[in-house]
């Protein structure tokens, strides 16, 4: 059959075939060396000034295809034939491979074929597991979550990325797992919200017994053990669940609007139920089924535009005729003071505008407030205009952005928001202002990270750490292409240390994390001013 | 077997009840360990108890007197008792109080099954989130037809496993696109892509040649699909009069809509494209060979506008050309008998189709006026909705009585349908009965004698003490009698009629309550 798919599957490969040139290579295995059979190849020429015509867009024509794509044999042999000179690049693709994270090398084909080249593709891996109950029965329809844990803005937390769920005999797997560091969490039996338009009974279903969430290795993420994947592993994580007895609850949401309703169930900071719901959208009537003993909070959101929520105790018994009432978003003011501000004329702000020139510090500053929601999947408030933000109520961290100004004092009422970003936005009530008091300008430093050992990335960052627990940590990257130097203004005056990371995935909102930290660099900075600092070795 | 009417076992002073019995297997009759079982009042369907089956499969119960649901779950999975075979989900209520004997329920389990097998592609590589649907042919709302009840897909192994299913014959087949079809990358693609037609077992891709695979209780049948990539067709849909200086009626400058739905089993249909169209004409170049349904809608200046047809797609590019009409409407007059008040407010309209396809509706004017446009061509019930009890008394289009109460929409054409609506109702209860005594799990039918009332024949699976008790019916005269079969597609006029020479006429009078006791007829094989 080798010959059936060894050429052609093709995008205008034919009529590529204006030269006399060859393109070949192998399709290999990046982990275990073995050629990779049936992957598509694509060829993609270079457009040539002569294809660019007049304009800066390349416009192909029917007789000067730009791309073409075979399968590779058996062997991992790919082979493009009667191509005429030029640049191309070349890429692979097989379900289940990923490309390496490297640069695609174009190949040149000027005077002669090449028939050498290699394509690399890295496998991804798989998980597979069964779930038992204490019974040692199967554990059927338990949803089944990949965590990982990630740091965004500086702060940690984990998020499901792969949700599959056990079929009859326990069993589970999931598929194309890049490489990480992942936990597996049974999350209970997997269904999604149905809808029902009676006001009968919405179920009808005998669901009396729950799966107790835990995580393969233990019962809470702390105790679980993490499966750390390569490239192509395949894992396995088996383990077991309690079964106990489950009730129903069941209520009325009230103000309702229009969109999608959302049901969760969190226990402590974790979701531990969202899809056992039967809701029936006229009459706001739900029933959450397989909810076992425990404390909770019982939120329902539509969209963005509301949520309630309300405390919820479980306890031997179904609960009933709960009332949950839908509230819309809150418009918090938002008042910032910029004390220094420069007078400039409208004319001059766009050509100072380039962040980083000395220039740009005579710009009028500005400060903007941002929520972040606890949910990692919820979207950030931002004020516009320095006037309002608005947000659901709920819980948020609050985060401040000034460009040409650093923040003095954040407040909300009598909180210090420097102190602590936390803030609870009550529904109904009229919120206080957040107090954003800025002074204009700040200090800047610049430098450079030159290490003994280049690390392996493209982007090296650099953390600068004030000595005042009250202000933010600021992150800045530093790019090899440019001898690794970065910036960072906008600084409020005072001490700082520098330190130096290969990556950006650093717990800097975590005073914690930067109390453990060695190998960095002091440095003054003043209002006004440029400090310059050299770092020599990476943070420990 | 339910032992009836025997003694009942009065528990204590405060008058409880003993519902208990076995679970057992419906096939071997072996007992059934650690099943849950719910025991709900009919009018309480939260106040249920709860017990699980020993290891003899026994469970009791304890109850006042009443009507009860009894549920069974075995890994997720309920069956109402009664359930009297695989697609007959009707169950039946036991019933608890003095004559009653509820204390020796057999309750016959229906053991689930598995279907699953893997689906390659010809070069003996697995076929990954390929579509494994099942149809089941079975009766449903009285009628047989074929629908379908279990989808899913393949994993990366090409694996699919359909579990929890109902053991019974099946239709199974799958669908699936090449996946480098969404690999297509560059410029220049001008080779006709690829897909794979779809398959249905025992690996057929002609749709007439798919037979039913018989899957048992507690088995785990295999089936396998092989899919071969074959060069898709295109094909072309042009409207010629959806130009926007094109002549009436079509002359529109609003968006058309394109649907394209493929005919499957049973007369089932699946949309395969679906597309909003500004310019014509426009061409599907990833189109399976099947049999399609090209439609095109739009919004005309006072009607919707469509046009439609069958085609068949096979190897080669295929082109159709669409003239857009008026669609098919349906309007007429609610009207009142006599004596009758009219609801608070205006009833509403509802055409349902008889077999496959979507119901359409219009809410009444205050002067019964009603108009439904944009109809699809086929034949309807038509009943009113919208205040207590109210129901179709009559429909007439014209002079005539549609044919068995069933109004005839053609494409493009406006039907007319006088409705007499009416709130008059009655209650019917009784017993199904063999040998003068009453008998549980039989089916006892209503058919109204005057089609014209496009009310459709009615059902009930005799209770625990072998009862039926309908909910309000409309007053009039119907033919009633009981099957031993409570599978029989009841609503299919020529199911019905080997039954009908034994049926007992009987009236329903407004506001009255009448009991009968009808003998069980053997079931027509």
């Amino acid at each position: 059959m080798r010959g059936v798919w060894l050429l052609l599957l093709l995008t205008g490969c034919c009529s590529a075939q204006q030269g006399e040139y060859v393109l070949a290579g192998s399709v290999v295995n990046s982990r275990t060396g073995d050629p990779v059979k049936r992957a598509l190849v694509t060829a993609f020429r270079l457009p040539t000034p002569a294809d660019m015509g007049d304009g800066p867009v390349a416009r192909p024509t029917p007789a000067q295809p730009f791309s073409a794509t075979a399968f590779t044999d058996v062997s991992g042999v790919f082979r493009f034939t009667g191509l005429a000179s030029g640049t191309y690049n070349l890429s692979a693709q097989k379900p289940h491979f990923t490309e390496p994270p490297t640069e695609r090398k174009p190949v040149q084909i000027e005077s002669s074929s090449k028939e050498d080249v290699r394509l690399d593709l890295s496998p991804l891996g798989t998980i597979e597991g069964k779930i038992t109950d204490q019974r040692g029965q199967p554990g059927y329809g338990i949803s089944v979550h990949l965590m990982q844990t990630t740091i965004r803005a500086g702060w940690r937390q984990t998020e499901v990325v792969r949700d599959v769920w056990t079929d009859d005999r326990g069993i589970f797997r999931a598929w194309d797992i890049a490489p990480g560091r992942y936990l597996v969490r049974a999350a209970g039996r997997n269904s999604s919200m149905s809808a029902y338009i009676n006001d009968g009974d919405p179920t009808n279903r005998g669901a009396y017994e729950g799966y107790v969430p835990a995580y393969f290795g233990g019962p809470t993420a702390d105790s679980a053990t993490p499966i750390i994947m390569e490239p192509g592993t395949e894992a396995r994580a088996d383990f077991s669940v309690m079964v106990q007895p489950a009730h129903k609850v069941r209520g009325r949401l009230e103000n309702l609007g229009t969109g999608d309703v959302k049901f969760a169930l969190v226990s402590g900071d974790e979701e531990v139920g969202t899809g056992r719901v039967a809701f029936n959208k006229a009459s706001g009537a739900f029933e959450m089924r397989e909810v076992l003993n425990g404390n909770y909070t019982l939120r329902a959101t539509q969209g963005n535009q509301a949520v309630a929520e309300m405390p919820l105790i479980v306890d031997g018994s179904d609960v009933e005729a709960l009332r949950l009432t839908l509230e819309g978003p809150v418009e918090i003011p938002v008042n910032v003071r910029i004390s220094g501000q420069p007078e400039l004329p409208e004319t001059r702000r766009e050509s100072l505008a380039r962040p980083g020139s000395p220039e740009s510090a005579n710009l009028p500053g500005f400060c903007q407030a941002t929520l972040h929601g606890a949910d990692p999947g919820s979207v950030p408030s931002q004020s516009r205009g320095g006037a309002t933000i608005s947000a659901l109520p709920g819980r948020y961290r609050v985060g401040i952005f000034c460009f040409a100004a650093y923040p003095v004092s954040i407040a909300l009422g009598t909180s210090d928001l420097l102190a602590d970003p936390s803030i609870t936005v009550s529904p109904g009530a009229a919120p206080a202002p957040i107090e954003i008091v800025a002074r204009h300008g700040g200090g800047m430093i610049t430098g450079a990270i030159k290490l003994d050992q280049e690390p392996a990335g493209k982007i090296m960052w650099v953390l600068a750490v004030p000595s005042v627990s009250t202000r933010d940590p600021e992150l800045a990257p530093a790019f090899d292409r440019s001898g690794g130097q970065f910036f960072l203004n906008s600084l409020a005056p005072g001490d700082y240390t520098l330190y130096a990371f290969s990556t950006d995935q650093i717990e800097y909102r975590n005073p914690e994390f930067l109390r453990g930290l060695t190998g960095g660099e002091s440095v003054h900075v003043e209002d006004g001013a440029t400090a310059t600092v050299t770092i020599t070795r990476l943070a420990q | 077997m339910l032992p009836l009417l025997a003694a009942a076992t009065a528990l204590s002073a405060a008058d409880l009840y003993r519902v208990a019995g076995v679970i057992v297997d419906s096939e071997t009759g072996s007992p059934i360990a650690n099943a849950s079982l719910t025991l709900s009042p009919m009018d309480q369907p939260h106040a249920g108890m709860l017990t699980t089956s020993g290891q003899d499969g026994s469970f009791a119960f304890d109850a006042a007197p009443g009507k009860y649901n009894l549920m069974a779950v075995i890994a997720g999975v309920s069956q109402p008792f009664g359930q009297v075979n695989r697609f007959v989900g009707m169950g039946a209520s036991v019933i608890t109080g003095p004559d009653q004997d509820t204390a020796h329920l057999v309750f016959r389990w229906h053991r689930l099954a598995v279907i699953t097998g893997r689906v390659l592609d010809d070069q003996g590589e697995p076929v990954e989130n390929a579509q494994v649907r099942l149809f089941c042919s079975a009766v449903f709302a009285g009628r047989k037809r074929i629908a379908q009840s279990f989808q899913t897909t393949t994993n990366d192994q090409g694996y699919y496993r359909a579990w929890a299913i109902i053991a019974g014959p099946y239709y199974a087949f799958v669908t699936a696109e090449p996946w480098w079809n969404s690999q297509r990358v560059g410029v220049g693609g001008s080779e006709p892509a690829r897909v794979y037609p779809t398959v249905y077992y025992p690996g057929t891709t002609d749709i007439t040649r798919a037979a039913l695979l018989a899957v048992h209780p507690g088995e785990e049948a295999r089936v396998d699909f092989t899919l071969t990539a074959i060069t898709a067709a295109k094909l072309t849909v042009n409207c010629d009069n959806c130009a926007p200086d094109a002549p009436p009626p079509a002359r529109s400058r609003s968006l058309m809509e394109l649907r394209v739905t493929a005919e499957g089993l049973g007369g089932t249909e699946t949309a395969v494209a679906q597309r909003n169209v500004y310019r014509w004409p426009v061409t599907l170049d990833m189109v399976p060979p099947g049999h399609y349904l090209v439609r095109v809608s739009g919004t005309g200046a006072e009607n919707p506008l469509v046009a439609e047809r069958w085609i068949d797609v096979g190897a080669g590019d295929i082109a159709v050309s669409l003239s857009l009409h008026p669609a098919a409407a349906v309007s007429g007059k609610v009207t009142f008998k006599p004596n009758v008040p009219p609801p608070s407010r205006p009833l509403t309209v509802v055409l349902s189709p008889e077999l496959n396809g979507k119901s359409a509706s219009s809410t009444a004017g205050p002067d019964g006026a009603f108009r439904i446009s944009n109809v699809a061509p086929g034949k309807y019930h038509v009943y009113v909705t919208g205040g207590p009890y109210y129901h179709t008394e009559t429909i007439r289009t014209g002079d005539h009585v549609p044919a068995g109460g069933l109004l005839s929409v053609e494409e493009g054409a406006e039907s007319r349908v006088e409705i007499v609506a009416s709130n008059e109702i009655g209650h019917l209860k009784g017993f199904a009965t063999r040998d003068d005594q009453p008998i549980a799990n039989m089916l006892v039918v209503l058919m109204p004698v005057d089609p014209s009332s496009g009310f459709p024949n009615q059902a009930f699976q005799t209770d625990s003490d072998g009862s039926f008790d309908w909910p309000p019916l409309p007053a009039g005269d119907y033919l009633l009698f009981a099957v031993d079969d409570p599978t029989i597609a009841y609503a299919d006029p020529e199911t019905v009629k080997p039954y009908l020479p034994q049926a007992k006429s009987i009236r329903i009078e407004p506001g009255k309550i009448l009991e009968e006791r009808v003998p069980v007829q053997p079931a027509v094989k």
